[in-house]
C-alpha cells in the first residue's frame, strides 16, 4: 500500500466504529497508526463526530456483563464479570466505570469500590469514615450516598480527591417514601436523578452535585416508565426538559 | 429590453471546461460536474479551463480522472440542487446505489481517488472512499486488517510488541 498522506488516513479512522475495541485493533495494526489513534486531534474529531455520545458496550446484568456487538468488536464478557460472584455486587455503572458493593458475608464492614474495567483501576472507600482503605485511581469521581430516615432524604458526597465524605444534606419528603430500596438512577448535567417507584407511582429525587441541592420531583401521568424484567435498568419517556436527556443515562456502561 | 447575449457559450448549452490529467490527456466536462471540486471551482468560476487552455492537473493521471469525473458527473444534478432537498427517494437510491458500486474495485485504485479527491477537494467523493477503506478494516483483528491492507508481515519485533500490547488490553479479548 503506498502510504497516503496523514489526514487521508484519519479520515478513514473517523468513520469506523466508535467502538474501543475496533479502534485498539486498528491502534495495533502499526506504529504509525497507533500513534495517530492516540493523538488529539483523532480524539477530538471522533467525539465531535459522534456528538459527544459515547457508545453503548453493554450492561451489567446480576449474572454478569452483557457486552454488545458482535466479535471481534465487542468487549470481554469475563473480564468486565470479574468481580461479580466474587464478593462483589454491580450497583451502578457510569463515565466508564463501576461501582460495586461488598456482600457482607465476606467481609464484617460494608464496602464501596469504585472500578475501573479499563485500566484495571479500583479505589476502595468506606460507608463509615472511620474505616479507610484506597485503590490506585488515576481520574478524580464522586459517589453519591443516599438515605432515608424519619420523613427526610439525606445526601453525602464522597470525593476521591479528598478521600472524604461531605456534609450531609437533607429534605422532608413525603411520608410514604419511607425507604430507598435498590432504586434506580440517572446522572444527567451534573444531577443525580434517583427514581423511587412508590405506589404504582414514580417520584424523582433530583441532587445537583455542584449546589449539592435536593429537590424532589412529583411525575404526573405523562411518564411511562418500561422496568425491564429485573431490575436491570430503565427507561423513562417523559415530555419537557427532562426528554432529551434521560435517554442517556440507564445504568449502563459508557466510556 | 432584453440583456445582450454575453457570448461565453452559456445560451443554452451547458458551459464546458477542459481537465488535462498528469499524463497529458484532455477531458471535457461540464462546468457544474467539475464544479464539485472546491479546488477547480475558483478557477472556473474567473473563467478558466474554457476553450483551448484546459486546466492542468499534474497530480491526477487520466485513469484516475476519468473514475473522479465519473463520480463527479453523477453527483452534479443533486449538487446543483444545494443537496437535493426536494430530490425524490428514487433518486437518492439511484445514487446510493451508484456509489456503492463505484467503490466497488481494486485497492490501488481506491488510494488513486481519495488522494485526488483530497487533492480536488471533492468533499463527498473522499468521504465516500474513506468509509469504503473503514469498512474494510472494521471487524478485523490487527493482523486481518494488515493482510487486508496488503502490509508486509510484521517482522519479529512488531510481532512481540503487538503480543506485548493485546495483553495489556485484557478487556478487548474475550
Amino acid at each position: 500500500m503506498s502510504s497516503p498522506a496523514d489526514d487521508l488516513i484519519l479520515e478513514v479512522f473517523l468513520r469506523l466504529p466508535p467502538h474501543p475495541t475496533c479502534l485498539l485493533h486498528v491502534s495495533l495494526v502499526c506504529k504509525h497508526w497507533r500513534r495517530l489513534i492516540h493523538g488529539h486531534w483523532f480524539l477530538n474529531h471522533l467525539r465531535a463526530r459522534h456528538h459527544n455520545v459515547a457508545p453503548l458496550l453493554g450492561f451489567f446484568h446480576k449474572d454478569g456483563f452483557v457486552p454488545t456487538g458482535d466479535s471481534p468488536d465487542r468487549l470481554s464478557a469475563a473480564h468486565f464479570s470479574q468481580l461479580q460472584g466474587s464478593g462483589w455486587m454491580v450497583l451502578s455503572s457510569r463515565h466508564g466505570r463501576v461501582l460495586l458493593r461488598n456482600t457482607y458475608s465476606m467481609q464484617s464492614e460494608a464496602l464501596l469500590l469504585v472500578w475501573d474495567p479499563m485500566t484495571g483501576g479500583r479505589s476502595y472507600l468506606p460507608i463509615h469514615p472511620k474505616y479507610r482503605r484506597n485503590g490506585c485511581s488515576s481520574r478524580p469521581f464522586s459517589v453519591v450516598f443516599l438515605f432515608a430516615f424519619r420523613g427526610r432524604v439525606f445526601a453525602g458526597v464522597y470525593s476521591s480527591q479528598t478521600k472524604e465524605w461531605g456534609d450531609l444534606v437533607s429534605m422532608g419528603i413525603p411520608r410514604e417514601l419511607s425507604s430507598i430500596k435498590e432504586a434506580n438512577s440517572v446522572f444527567i448535567s451534573n444531577a443525580l436523578y434517583l427514581l423511587w417507584p412508590c405506589n404504582y407511582k414514580i417520584k424523582i429525587i433530583r441532587f445537583h452535585l455542584a449546589t449539592k441541592r435536593l429537590q424532589y420531583i412529583e411525575i404526573s401521568q405523562s411518564i411511562h416508565v418500561v422496568q425491564a424484567m429485573t431490575k436491570m435498568f430503565q427507561v423513562i419517556v417523559l415530555g419537557g426538559e427532562l426528554m432529551s436527556t434521560l435517554q442517556d443515562g440507564s445504568g449502563m456502561l459508557h466510556k | 429590453m432584453a440583456a445582450p447575449e454575453s457570448g461565453d457559450g452559456n445560451n443554452g448549452a451547458a458551459r464546458m471546461v477542459t481537465l488535462i490529467s498528469s499524463d497529458n490527456t484532455r477531458f471535457e466536462v461540464e462546468a457544474a460536474a467539475a464544479s464539485l471540486s472546491q479546488t477547480l471551482q475558483l478557477t472556473i468560476l474567473d473563467g478558466g479551463g474554457g476553450g483551448g487552455d484546459g486546466i492542468p492537473l499534474p497530480n491526477v493521471d487520466s485513469a484516475t480522472l476519468s473514475k473522479v469525473l465519473e463520480y463527479c458527473i453523477k453527483h452534479a444534478p443533486a449538487a446543483a440542487n444545494g443537496g437535493a432537498p426536494n430530490a425524490t427517494a428514487v433518486d437518492r437510491a439511484e445514487l446510493e446505489r451508484f456509489d456503492n458500486e463505484f467503490v466497488n474495485i481494486d485497492q490501488s485504485v481506491l488510494y488513486s481517488l481519495i488522494m485526488a479527491a483530497h487533492n480536488l477537494e471533492i468533499e463527498g467523493l473522499q468521504s465516500l472512499v474513506a468509509k469504503k477503506v473503514a469498512d474494510m478494516i472494521k471487524g478485523k483483528s490487527p493482523m486481518e486488517i494488515r493482510r487486508t491492507l496488503g502490509f508486509p508481515d510484521p517482522t519479529p519485533e512488531e510481532q512481540a510488541e503487538m503480543n506485548a500490547h493485546m495483553l495489556e488490553y485484557g478487556w478487548a479479548y474475550e
